[in-house]
């Protein structure tokens, strides 16, 4: 694990950011409702083009530019002009970046422990992992850890999870990569104890994508809402449905958010682009509705920053962290 | 027959469209979809590069291939919910390769792909042509017309230019053909064209019983009306060839394509008129207009997706194995 903190308080920036600019912190210094940061810089599961490995550094990197930006030191106010209102920052330490992962690019087995070991602590502590990708098979350790950690707390805790992805990623296996790649993630989270199938909600797939997985998906009882359906009802609708059903039966819910549901014209650097017409505003929407809800565990993946020499994906990406987290990081003013 | 059976890293082996077979022209017949490279272009200026794009149609070609792969069970487009029995395609899809046109001159490089498509249309076999710019098109139409009566559909790029200037331009568009009657106005159609043409050629052209559809109305035509039309279109004619220039769609989504424009079609929209195009007998479809080796664009790789997420549509249409893409209500 690193820690980045920069300890002398000379207006001096670490060199090494940390996400929304948060304290750099172990994950046993974790409370209750506090965000833990877990990065996953890993993308040796992903089967064609990668770069997402650099995603947690473009993140934190990208997170810590927009809060210097929307909400900078010298201001105590801020007016949202996307939401409307008045709000001051958080000041209560709501997050906490736990530093990343120890990532073997040979053994998807010791990196699969080594992930879920750091969000299941964060989750025994109270908190609410929020692990930073990496290819999405990592979305897998991320849940497993919070999986754990439930089971642990209440053996009969059921989690309701919703996919927010241009793509299934329910195949069983995918060629060489075997059972456990970025194809696969939302496959091996159906088959975690505590999660509840009929529960699991997927937004924003798009085009062509393998029958039989979409067949078992809905025979199980899980939604697939299309980037058709988030054009056709609107994207506050299509989460209040997905939402609606993927809380049905269950006491907690995971939110896997992937980058590619957005159309590769306004967000080209992730390793699977799609055409959806889905923009960042849908997706922003989509989160809005979510954020209402309380979420338990999350996951962000596929910001593969080297794809996008415009550097815009990372920046989207950090607005959308922002769009789940704002409540936590912003309080209104009366 | 699956083309392996056992799983393979995604990128590896042979690079062939689809991961259809690779194949001599011996073996093509009146079934046949042949894939053929024509890594041509009109390279001057500050726009080269678009040579490259067969291989990389090819490149993202390869995620498609479910009908190589055992552990896929089937395609199925998430919206329409029509499953795709991809169990011919192995045999009827085949991958001829390149025409090794890089290094000659102009003349010399058309005649070789007139050669090899005479070659191809002589066994009947349907031809999807990944090419560069769009200067292998006129070659094709002319190559073709020696043998078959035509109607052509243009979607994107240019509409002629010169027409009531009667001089033909340089890169002896489409109009020149127009012109000398090797194709007539009444069977040609330009989809979702860029709006640079003169009044004068729409009006001469239009009159003459030529159809220019606009983006804004092939987003809104019912497929049973693009039937209609096209079926117009083909009347009296052997077979169809069509022309899909990445410049259909905006700009702003790919960024690979030097012809700009910001009202394109929607790639759901294209891939059901081109699905519905399918149904009819192409017997060669151009896919021109993209340059991979943009500035950056390289790694971003959207414009050969948005290509071949719509040569999907048709290649299943073509194969018999697609009607349409709307979904049947139950």
């Amino acid at each position: 694990m690193k820690s980045g903190e920069c300890a002398i308080n000379l207006g001096l920036k670490s060199p090494s950011s940390t996400l929304f600019g948060s304290k750099s912190a172990n994950v046993n210094e974790i409370t209750k409702d506090v965000v833990g940061v877990v990065g996953m810089p890993s993308d040796w599961t992903h089967s064609s083009r990668i770069g997402a490995r650099h995603g947690p550094e473009a993140l934190r990197r990208a997170t810590t530019r927009l809060v210097e930006e929307y909400l900078p030191s010298h201001h105590d106010t801020f007016f949202d002009a996307t939401h409307g209102g008045e709000w001051s920052r958080n000041n209560a330490s709501w997050i906490l970046d736990c530093g990343d992962a120890d990532i073997d690019p040979v053994s998807v087995e010791q990196t699969t422990e080594a992930i879920a070991s750091m969000t299941e602590s964060v989750r025994l502590a109270g908190g609410v992992p929020l692990a930073l990708g990496g290819d999405h098979f990592n979305s897998y350790p991320a849940c497993l850890g919070y999986s754990r950690a439930l089971s642990k707390i209440d053996p009969t805790h059921k989690i309701g999870y919703i996919q927010i992805d241009g793509h299934l990623d329910f195949s069983d296996r995918l060629g060489a990569w075997g059972h456990f790649n970025h194809a696969t993630n939302g496959r091996r989270i159906s088959e975690l104890p505590n999660i509840v199938k009929e529960n699991m909600v997927w937004i924003g797939v798009s085009g062509w994508v393998d029958g039989g997985e979409l067949e078992l998906i809905e025979s199980m009882g899980g939604k697939v809402y299309s980037s058709g359906d988030v054009h056709r009802l609107g994207a506050k609708e299509v989460a209040r449905l997905a939402l609606e059903h993927a809380t049905k039966n269950s006491d907690s819910l995971y939110l896997s958010m992937d980058i590619d549901a957005m159309d590769a014209g306004y967000l080209p650097g992730t390793g699977s682009i799609v055409h959806s017409g889905i923009t960042p505003k849908n997706y922003c929407d989509i989160l809005d509705v979510i954020a209402k809800h309380s979420i338990g565990g999350m996951d962000i993946a596929e910001v593969a920053p080297s794809l996008d020499p415009s550097g815009r994906t990372e920046a989207i990406s950090a607005h959308l962290l922002y769009s789940v987290l704002r409540e936590k990081m912003l309080r209104p003013v009366k | 027959m699956s083309l392996r059976t056992g799983p393979l890293p995604r990128m590896a082996g042979d690079l062939t469209f689809m991961r259809s077979h690779r194949g001599a022209l011996t073996e093509i017949n009146d079934k046949s979809l042949a894939i053929i490279g024509i890594p041509m272009e009109d390279n001057v200026g500050l726009s080269s590069g678009y040579r490259m794009s067969p291989q990389a149609l090819r490149e993202t070609s390869v995620y498609f291939g479910w009908q190589a792969n055992p552990q896929f069970s089937h395609p199925v487009d998430v919206d329409a919910r029509k499953k795709i029995d991809t169990s011919s395609i192995h045999d009827r899809m085949v991958d001829l390769g390149d025409i090794p046109v890089e290094g000659l001159g102009r003349s010399v490089a058309d005649n070789l792909v007139s050669d090899v498509f005479n070659a191809v249309r002589q066994r009947g076999a349907s031809i999807i042509a990944l090419s560069g710019d769009q200067r292998s098109v006129n070659t094709v139409l002319e190559t073709q017309a020696n043998s078959e009566k035509l109607s052509f559909i243009q979607i994107g790029g240019h509409t002629p230019s010169s027409w009531t200037q009667g001089i033909p331009s340089a890169r002896a568009d489409v109009d020149s053909l127009i012109s000398n009657g090797t194709l007539l106005a009444k069977n040609t159609a330009f989809l979702t064209p860029l709006s640079t043409s003169p009044c004068e050629f729409l009006t001469q052209y239009r009159g003459q019983g030529g159809q220019v559809i606009s983006a804004k109305q092939l987003s809104r035509i019912s497929m049973p009306e693009f039937r209609e039309f096209r079926l117009a279109l083909t009347e009296n004619t052997d077979s169809l060839v069509v022309n899909l220039d990445l410049s259909a769609f905006a700009s702003p989504l790919h960024g690979m394509s030097s012809k700009r424009r910001f009202n394109g079609v929607s790639v759901t929209s294209l891939q059901s008129v081109m699905t519905e195009i399918g149904q009819s007998p192409v017997s060669t479809l151009i896919v021109t207009g993209m340059n991979p080796t943009v500035n950056g664009m390289s790694v971003v790789k959207t414009g050969q997706r948005l290509l071949v997420t719509v040569l999907l549509g048709y290649i299943y249409g073509r194969l018999g194995l697609l009607t349409s893409l709307k979904r049947e209500e139950n």
